[in-house]
């Protein structure tokens, strides 16, 4: 690998943190976060952060355009 | 409702109405007001049949994509014991009625301690221990709420009458045999060989 190429290379094009479908946000490693499979289709990957968890915050599926909870 | 809409809900809409499943309280929090279908003179809310009926079936088909051993349901409620109980021998999930011990999801020195990859919920203010566990350890919780209920930390509602004992066994009868569907148990339109009748507690003399 050039070294170009080494220089390229961001922490955001190696590892994709996961982002909250409420909110946005990205997700801290740490946090109680929840991710489960949309309830009505099954094919797109959820995740909520604790606070949209707490606040009763709407997620809706990218796929199937389904609104919970 | 006309007989074609009757044709499109997993059961008829009087059998909700007999069981009470649409009876909500005078309370109406903010979440559950989508979910409302009307408000009686006396101030009752009323849920709404389709609702809770779609909510339902996507609740048996979330459930049944996880390993059905790894399911724990919850009651504190007396009328939801034997529902869960029931529903729990016939698809061999775990259950978890009574007294929930503090722990039972978070600490593994407990002899009840259990690690489920889901969680249903009767009641999200009986149950708020097991509630507030499951959003420990981030597990995706499914809950029956009613029109007084908070949905902190909920990731599924199925709006219904939590509090009448034949509303409980009906949903739960519904949920199972929509999973049992789902997972290819039950043929599509098969009735199972329990009715909904095995499922309702009987009722407790004072």
């Amino acid at each position: 690998m050039s070294v170009t190429a080494i220089k390229r290379l961001d922490m955001l094009d190696t590892v994709q943190p996961p982002i909250c479908t409420s909110c946005g946000k990205i997700i801290h490693p740490r946090e109680k976060a929840v991710s489960f499979y949309c309830p009505n289709c099954g094919k797109a990957l959820i995740w909520r952060c604790s606070k949209c968890r707490k606040q009763g915050m709407k997620y809706k599926c990218p796929n199937c355009g389904f609104i919970g909870p | 409702m006309s007989e074609e809409e009757n044709k499109e809900l997993l059961v008829s809409s009087d059998t909700y109405k007999k069981a009470g499943v649409i009876f909500g309280t005078q309370i109406c929090t903010k979440y559950m007001r989508e979910f409302v279908y009307k408000i009686l003179p006396d101030g009752f809310y009323l849920l709404d049949v389709n609702k809770i009926d779609e909510r339902i079936r996507i609740a048996g088909r979330f459930l049944s994509t996880f390993d059905q051993k790894k399911i724990a349901v919850v009651s504190t409620r007396i009328y939801g014991q034997r529902p869960i109980t029931i529903m729990c021998e016939k698809l061999g999930c775990k259950a978890i009625s009574g007294r929930v011990i503090p722990g039972i999801f978070t600490n593994p020195n407990l002899e009840s301690y259990i690690e489920p990859d889901a969680v249903i919920i009767t009641d999200t203010r009986t149950d708020r221990q097991a509630l507030v566990e499951a959003s420990k350890i981030g597990l995706p919780v499914v809950a029956l709420a009613d029109t007084d209920n908070k949905i902190e930390d909920v990731d599924l509602i199925i709006p219904a009458n939590n509090k009448g004992r034949r509303s409980l066994a009906l949903v739960y009868w519904l949920l199972t045999r929509e999973i049992m569907r789902n997972k290819g148990l039950l043929a599509p339109g098969q009735e199972p060989d329990f009715t909904y009748e095995d499922f309702v507690t009987s009722r407790i003399k004072k």
